[in-house]
């Protein structure tokens, strides 16, 4: 024979902390023949035996589920002979942590605060791989051996760059027209033409006008995906190719008409994959990509795209659908792992946009914006081999509609013809 | 059609359909979150104890696995039917993730994501609950159509429906899930283990890394039941010229027809997996 008492208070066997139990909220009797019998004490938010409130004792039978305020009671553990109830209390200590309030509207903005600790979990979720990985072939050092980064005119042309005072912005007068994505050319509703303003603007953008994201909030991201890249990869902090990289970056970084503040950093990954991406202002570029670039101008198109992608917002509105999206609760789910956070990614047209600003930004700089066209048709042309090893590319969409973009803004804003 | 279950739920929209049963999405007005409600119609069970049997045991099994990866019990209820209240997990199943976000899973999440439902599943295998007849707590239904990928891209294996079950139970899902079956759950009369659900990990794994079901779509019953028994999966390299060979042995070792050749339980097959992980950073 055996008796339990169940409640909040520590007077009782088991003690459970949630604030929907009551100070002594239940009993369970256990007679000799193994028998259960539970009665509740009175208590405010009532025992239930399978969603059934009871209002006298009752015998419990194999399988019913107890439910005491709002928690689950493993009873039928309590039968097991061997089990104490020590055992007993690891069980509930172990359940998951109670939620205290009841539904009303205030609670749930309440809610947005405790939100906030679990930010640098969010953060996790907002890393986007912009280019495709996948495993190099090798054939293409012979590439790189012809037309590598041997450029001497142009190393220094960027350098002198660098150094000058007189840096020319990025143009602000340009416009942005979407409609070379859709296929049959026309202008579609769904695609608009945006002037620089109205692709910046995006950024504040109004639908989740009550969540606040910072560029500081973007930057841990990019520190935690950095924290998980350490562990996993080795990276080359020095060198000449690690120097050239960073020399292209400030020289692009310097191009920005209204930054939004991040303090751009290129983390070289020492990895054959083909890719490249970036969060909070963090630039992971793989030693793949590098290798796969002809020229600087090459890999001008590829960092101008990750800068862009940072000072258009696009993580900052999937940082704030993750934020709202903890309103209703879902944050015990949001546990992540770096190998979840790469199958975000953006959208074709968040591609698109990147691609057009980061061309304005390559612009006034000494790099030649056709280079981009080139690089990112030649990839589009390792799709087909690439996609079935590792299929990025469906979930970082590039197609030739994007190249066609490319050409038309070049044409349209700096009457620069590739062809 | 969301059964009246009290003040305390508050129906919000349907969100599956079966034979037996319905999901709806509901809120749950105390806690404040939303609540999957997985229902089983009263006119299927009235004749039939046995249904109920088997959805009171899934509940408890719920009730009693306690893992990271696996979707939580929250309420069950026997009124106008019977109702598993459950985690609402937003997002979509592997099965939807596959066809409609990645196609093909590229190696290094597909490792990811199966390290997370062996953990689970591994997990349910250790665990010893007080149900007659249940020494671990097999799953036995392992398919893409039962992992959730939810929005944050976190990994929950649902659906316990069958778990261990009574040869009888088993027949009963012949149909529905042919092509992940293990040759030994062809066979009424054969005992199922842990190394059942071993089977369905490794078929899994080829699923994701090939973006194929495990067998083509075209295949009449009896052919799937053939290639079950006789046959290995169609080889990754015939659909991936660059795959690391060491995957395809950990699918055949997973696959294999013979229980005793696979790996012997979720750990092992673990520990090989994160060694391709290693090998890979």
């Amino acid at each position: 024979m055996q008796q339990i008492k169940i409640g909040k208070a520590s007077i009782n066997d088991i003690i459970i902390k949630d604030s929907t139990v009551s100070r002594e909220h239940l009993e369970i009797f256990i007679d000799d023949d193994k028998n259960v019998f539970i009665t509740d004490l009175g208590s405010t938010n009532g025992t239930y035996v399978n969603g059934i409130r009871i209002d006298k004792s009752v015998k419990l039978e194999t399988f019913d589920i107890l439910l005491v305020g709002n928690s689950l009671i493993e009873w039928p553990r309590f039968l097991i002979a061997d089990d104490n109830l020590d055992k007993v209390y690891e069980t509930l200590n172990n359940l998951p942590p109670k939620v205290d309030n009841k539904l009303d509207l205030n609670v749930k903005k309440n809610k947005l605060k405790p939100v906030y600790k679990f930010l640098l979990i969010f953060l996790l979720t907002l890393f986007v791989v912009v280019l495709i990985m996948s495993f190099i072939d090798k054939n293409y050092n012979q590439f790189n051996n012809n037309n590598g980064f041997g450029n001497i005119s142009e190393s220094i042309d960027s350098e002198m760059q660098i150094k000058s005072n007189q840096r020319k912005k990025q143009s602000t007068t340009v416009t942005y027209d979407f409609s070379c994505l859709s296929n049959n050319g026309d202008i579609g509703s769904n695609y608009a033409i945006y002037n620089f303003g109205e692709l910046t603007r995006d950024v504040q953008s109004t639908f989740f006008d009550d969540i606040n994201i910072s560029v500081d909030d973007e930057q841990d991201a990019g520190l935690e995906i950095l924290k998980t890249y350490k562990k996993k990869y080795q990276f080359i902090e020095g060198g000449t190719e690690f120097k050239n990289l960073n020399s292209i970056l400030r020289n692009l970084v310097s191009r920005l008409a209204k930054p939004r503040g991040f303090k751009y950093k290129i983390h070289f990954v020492n990895d054959s994959m083909l890719n490249a991406m970036t969060a909070g202002g963090h630039i992971f570029f793989f030693k793949g990509m590098y290798d796969f670039c002809n020229s600087n101008s090459e890999l001008a198109a590829i960092i101008s795209h990750e800068i862009a992608h940072n000072e258009l917002g696009h993580l900052t509105i999937g940082m704030k659908k993750q934020k709202a999206a903890s309103n209703w609760g879902i944050l015990g789910e949001i546990v992540l792992g770096i190998e979840n956070v790469i199958t975000q990614s953006f959208n074709q047209k968040q591609e698109s946009e990147a691609d057009l600003f980061g061309m304005d930004l390559v612009y006034p700089s000494s790099f030649r914006n056709c280079d981009a066209v080139t690089l990112w048709e030649r990839m589009s042309q390792n799709e087909n081999e690439f996609d079935v090893v590792d299929n990025f590319f469906r979930s970082h969409p590039y197609s030739k509609n994007r190249s066609k973009c490319i050409i038309n803004h070049l044409i349209s804003n700096y009457n620069k013809n590739c062809d | 059609m969301f059964p009246d279950l009290g003040a305390k739920y508050i129906h919000v929209k349907e969100i599956g359909a079966g034979g037996a049963g319905v999901v709806n999405l509901a809120l749950d007005t105390h806690t404040g979150f939303q609540v999957a409600v997985k229902s089983l119609f009263k006119s299927h069970f009235e004749n039939n104890p046995a249904m109920l049997k088997r959805f009171r045991i899934e509940a408890n099994i719920y009730l009693m696995l306690s893992h990271p990866n696996i979707v939580k019990l929250k309420n069950f209820i026997l009124k106008d039917g019977a109702h598993l209240v459950m985690d609402y997990i937003e997002g979509m199943t592997l099965e939807e993730y596959i066809k409609t976000v990645t196609g093909p899973i590229p190696s290094e999440v597909a490792i990811a994501i199966i390290k997370d439902i062996a953990a689970a599943i591994g997990y349910a295998h250790q665990k010893k609950i007080p149900i007659a007849g249940y020494n671990g707590v097999l799953h036995l239904d392992i398919k893409p159509n039962n992992i959730l990928i939810s929005d944050s891209g976190k990994v929950m294996v649902i659906d316990y429906g069958i778990s261990q079950g009574t040869k009888e139970d088993r027949m009963d899902q012949i149909v529905g899930s042919l092509m992940y079956m293990a040759p030994e759950q062809l066979e009424i009369e054969s005992t199922l283990d842990h190394r059942t659900d071993i089977y369905a990990l490794g078929v899994l794994l080829h699923q994701m890394l090939t973006g194929n079901t495990p067998y083509s779509l075209k295949d009449t019953k009896d052919e799937i039941i053939r290639k079950i028994q006789k046959e290995p999966l169609e080889r990754l390299i015939a659909i991936y010229p660059h795959v690391d060979n060491r995957l395809q042995k950990i699918i055949d070792t997973a696959t294999s027809k013979n229980p005793d050749t696979r790996f012997q339980n979720c750990d092992e097959f673990i520990n090989t997996i994160e060694q391709i992980d290693h090998a890979a950073n």
